[in-house]
């Protein structure tokens, strides 16, 4: 009678015992499966946005470069005309630079939406060497450099090699841009010096000019949108006031940090700082 | 007048008519002979038989692009030494350096030089290879 008892219940208890595993191996598998199905369905979604991505910057460098030709068409009978300002009546020589004005403008924006256009977010690789990248572009300004009788300097600084920053590289290549345009552009002699410090958890570059500086009143809103400083470099190298907004925007984008020093005669240093990447396979 | 009763040729090769007339406008206001093509391959041809003393030359053109007529330019006997200046609206460095690579001696922006800077930039280039 015992012995029939202990019988059943070791089967009871052996059933029960791969009843319960087998309820948990098929849950897992059910797990696996559903985070199996997420990772397809994300990869999907992520190459989705990649396509629409490169069909939207397609578009815009199109469109882009469609727009400059009749602007330079605008611009270029506009100024004809200006030229024959002494034989225009009175109020058409003001009304043909406000027209002259206004397509610069619409210049100066398609310009910006382009350099916008072409950074992207979604790249493969997102934590690189910074130091060859600035050493690229800098590259791209020797021949203005020398035109205009400039020095431009690239120091790496003590702490090499240099860590690899997390950002992404197209980005910071827009940003290099955009920093080193406004140096160049508003540095008559001088020089440009691009410096790299690394400190603590961040990586600072620092682009230094010894142009004509901004003013005491102009610094507090120079990030901000379409702002420029009312100066007749500004006047008469038009621009739209995008550059630092967008800088900005990119370095936020990265999580870093940036601001500017200067001193109005003698020089503006900007700086930007990005975090180092840590643990990264190289 | 340019020169003592010769004319310096300047040929415009560029596939957008108005724009080509603005330049051309311009150019004969200042003296200049102009001639003028719509196209890459009538480019190269009046580049050869016309021998003109400088070229303004187009990027962004159907068929055969500036660059690929730069380098045929550069690398043909007869027309390697005629200066070329690059007018376009394409604004990338990368592309400025390729065309100043390429044996251009400079590279505007159509959109950002008028036609009077376009005949000072003309008037440079001549005056660096003598022929004013």
């Amino acid at each position: 009678m015992m012995e029939n008892f202990l019988i059943i219940l070791g089967y009871l208890i052996l059933i029960t015992t791969v009843g319960v595993l087998g309820y948990l191996f098929y849950k897992k598998n059910n797990e696996a499966k559903k985070l199996s199905d997420l990772l397809n369905k994300y990869e999907e979604v992520r190459q989705r946005l990649n396509e629409f991505e490169e069909m939207k910057n397609e578009f815009v460098s199109i469109i882009t470069h469609e727009l400059s030709t009749p602007v330079a068409r605008a611009l270029g009978y506009l100024s004809l005309i200006f030229e024959d300002k002494e034989n225009l009546p009175p109020q058409m020589e003001e009304h043909v630079e406000r027209a002259m004005d206004a397509i610069q403008k619409l210049s100066s924006l398609v310009s910006a939406l382009l350099r916008a256009s072409r950074i992207s977010f979604e790249e493969k690789q997102n934590v690189f060497n910074i130091g060859p990248l600035i050493s690229e572009v800098l590259k791209q300004y020797d021949e203005i450099a020398h035109r205009k009788n400039l020095t431009i300097v690239f120091d790496p600084g003590t702490h090499l090699p240099l860590p690899y920053v997390k950002a992404s590289p197209s980005s910071i290549k827009e940003l290099l841009d955009i920093l080193l345009d406004n140096a160049v552009k508003f540095t008559e002699k001088g020089y440009i010096r691009v410096s790299i410090l690394v400190e603590g958890d961040y990586l600072y570059v620092n682009v230094e000019d010894t142009g004509c500086g901004i003013s005491e009143k102009d610094l507090p809103h120079i990030f901000e949108k379409f702002y420029q400083a009312d100066t007749s470099y500004t006047r008469e190298h038009g621009g739209v006031g995008l550059g630092l907004y967008l800088a900005q925007k990119i370095i936020e984008l990265n999580k870093g940090k940036i601001w500017v020093k200067s001193k109005e005669g003698v020089g503006t240093v900007v700086t930007f700082a990005l975090p180092i990447a840590k643990n990264y396979k190289i | 007048m340019e020169g003592e009763g010769k004319k310096i040729k300047v040929l415009i090769v560029e596939d957008d008519e108005s724009l080509r007339e603005m330049y051309k406008i311009r150019l004969e206001y200042e003296g200049f002979e102009v001639l003028a093509a719509s196209n890459g391959e009538e480019g190269l041809a009046k580049a050869v038989s016309e021998q003109p003393d400088i070229i303004l030359l187009d990027i962004m053109m159907p068929k055969i692009s500036g660059f690929d007529v730069l380098d045929i330019l550069k690398s043909t006997h007869s027309t390697a030494k005629i200066p070329v200046i690059i007018m376009t609206v394409l604004e990338q460095e990368s592309n400025k350096v390729k065309g100043l690579m390429q044996g251009a001696e400079d590279y505007l922006i159509k959109s950002q030089t008028m036609p009077a800077e376009v005949v000072n930039k003309v008037r440079e280039v001549l005056k660096k290879y003598n022929k004013i």
